[in-house]
């Protein structure tokens, strides 16, 4: 998982990989797992988060990464006032709270559609790790190819789901099943090779079950 | 696992052969050789950027910390380390300021420590008129030194204390500073492994768990090392200890290290009288650290 890219970089906006260029990431994927435009948002921050983002700008690297800002777009430093022209939002800090990561962020997110409660690590180096969607514990990195799938937690969805990928002759590399009890629904996460097609992306979330399908490319 | 051992073992040339012997060996990644050199000419040139915007900095960083110490050393009339050295420290100043100010770097290995390198680098590459060809492949050497770092011991000053970001950033510098002069990679090796000795230990203590102080002026002290280790290496001195052990060593240590100085901000310069009043300026009252 390492190479020698990794060790020289990545580029990015200072002070801290973590603190800065995770938060950014964090942000950044929050929108895309979200996939519309942020019209309010709640940032919570824990642990070393809550109690360094002044320092860090932990605050406006996520604002930045909601706002589509790569961990090296230098508009980051100004990434609250841009956002105050894009979407509402509300600064929490929990340094108290205990966490299991020192670095967390939970953010709560409305689009004009959809809404997002997601909850991300900053594990070093600027990788992170989404750990809670909307509840559900899921480990997503957002180095591989994958797919987030709401569905109803009843028999078959998953046969159906898995046979359709196959059908667009993409491999499937990791799946994992999260829910909160037995019979009501779940958060699916599927690691695939590559990316499926757009019109099979369609043909998925037709399944019966599924309510909601996200891709994100790393 | 990347040793010392091995990457001296897979690289009998020297310069361009190589370094193409180390980017095959390290395998772990779909990019072809030419595609690492375009991403990280990139990141050189991000790595020159900062330099620039640093030296022209007058301001300080948004916490008032830190700010015109990379131009201060470099327009002063003393320049007791020389051309290079006073160039390494300032450049390695100035990129550190612009880290600290929010401003666009390049990790290597991380952005607290992303000063050293660039340094060091850039330094000699302008006393020498080196090509971008050739700085590319210095970055690709100290990147194999900062691998084999990573692999047997740690990069997080939160696990190693600041040897691991800092010395490991003084030994890829020193092994690229080694490289570029033309030397062979045992000598690299050798280089890296002097500047991790002189390194050993480095407390991680930032003043309100910030990456600035001291950690702006550890990056002048890393390219300091680094330049030091690339001289003995260069010279023929040689470490003692294998530099294989050495990273043993350092491993050691930095599991021997109290949690107060491991990026916590619990001891050290992080605890002292003007520290704490620091933190509870920026940071305001509550505190848990």
């Amino acid at each position: 998982m390492t190479n020698i890219l990794d060790i020289i970089g990545p580029i990015m906006i200072g002070p801290s990989s973590s603190h800065t260029a995770g938060a950014a990431r964090l942000g950044k994927l929050a929108l895309r797992i979200l996939q519309e435009r942020v019209v309010s948002a709640e940032i919570l921050l824990y642990g070393s988060f809550a109690r360094t983002y002044v320092g860090h700008g932990t605050h406006l690297a996520v604002l930045g990464g909601l706002l589509g800002f790569d961990p090296d777009d230098t508009r980051i430093r100004e990434a609250d006032k841009l956002a105050k022209d894009e979407f509402t939002f509300d600064l929490v800090t929990l340094p108290e709270e205990t966490v299991s990561h020192p670095n967390t962020v939970r953010l709560r997110l409305r689009g004009e559609r959809e809404q997002l409660e997601m909850v991300g690590i900053s594990v070093g180096g600027g990788r992170v790790i989404v750990t809670e969607i909307d509840r559900f514990a899921v480990h997503i990195d957002g180095e591989s190819t994958i797919l987030v799938i709401h569905s109803l937690d009843q028999p078959g969805v998953i046969t159906k789901l898995t046979a359709l990928i196959a059908e667009d002759s993409v491999n499937i590399g990791n799946m994992n099943v999260s829910r909160q009890s037995k019979g009501a629904s779940v958060v699916m996460t599927i690691e695939i090779d590559s990316p499926i097609s757009p019109s099979m992306l369609l043909r998925l979330k037709a399944v019966a079950g599924v309510s909601k399908i996200t891709q994100i490319i790393p | 696992m990347l040793t010392f051992d091995i990457l001296q073992q897979l690289s009998q040339g020297n310069g361009t052969t190589m370094v193409n012997e180390i980017l095959k060996f390290q395998s772990k990644t779909t990019l072809t050789a030419d595609q690492i050199r375009a991403r990280l000419l990139t990141s050189l040139q991000v790595m020159r950027e900062a330099v620039v915007i640093g030296i022209a900095k007058k301001n300080s960083s948004p916490t008032g910390l830190s700010g015109g110490d990379a131009s201060r050393v470099l327009v002063s009339q003393f320049r007791l380390m020389g051309n290079i050295g006073t160039k390494a420290v300032s450049f390695a100043l100035a990129t550190a300021e612009v880290n600290a100010d929010m401003g666009r770097i390049v990790a290597a290995p991380t952005a607290g420590s992303s000063g050293v390198l660039p340094g060091v680098l850039l330094a000699i590459g302008e006393a020498l008129s080196l090509t971008d060809t050739i700085l590319v492949d210095a970055l690709i050497v100290a990147g194999a030194i900062g691998l084999i770092i990573s692999e047997r011991a740690t990069l997080a000053g939160a696990e190693g204390g600041c040897q691991a970001e800092c010395g490991s950033a003084a030994a890829m510098a020193a092994g690229a500073a080694v490289f570029v002069y033309g030397g062979s990679i045992e000598a690299v090796t050798h280089a890296a492994a002097l500047a991790l000795k002189n390194l050993t230990g480095l407390a991680c203590d930032p003043v309100a768990g910030l990456v600035e102080v001291p950690c702006v002026k550890r990056n002048a002290g890393g390219a300091a090392i680094a330049l030091l280790s690339a001289q003995l290496a260069l010279s023929g001195v040689r470490s003692k200890i294998p530099p294989d052990e050495v990273i043993t060593a350092i491993a050691e240590v930095g599991r021997l290290l109290p949690v107060h100085l491991k990026e916590t901000a619990l001891g050290g310069l992080a605890n002292t009288k003007t520290a704490r009043q620091i933190e509870k300026r920026i940071l305001g009252e509550k505190k848990d650290a």
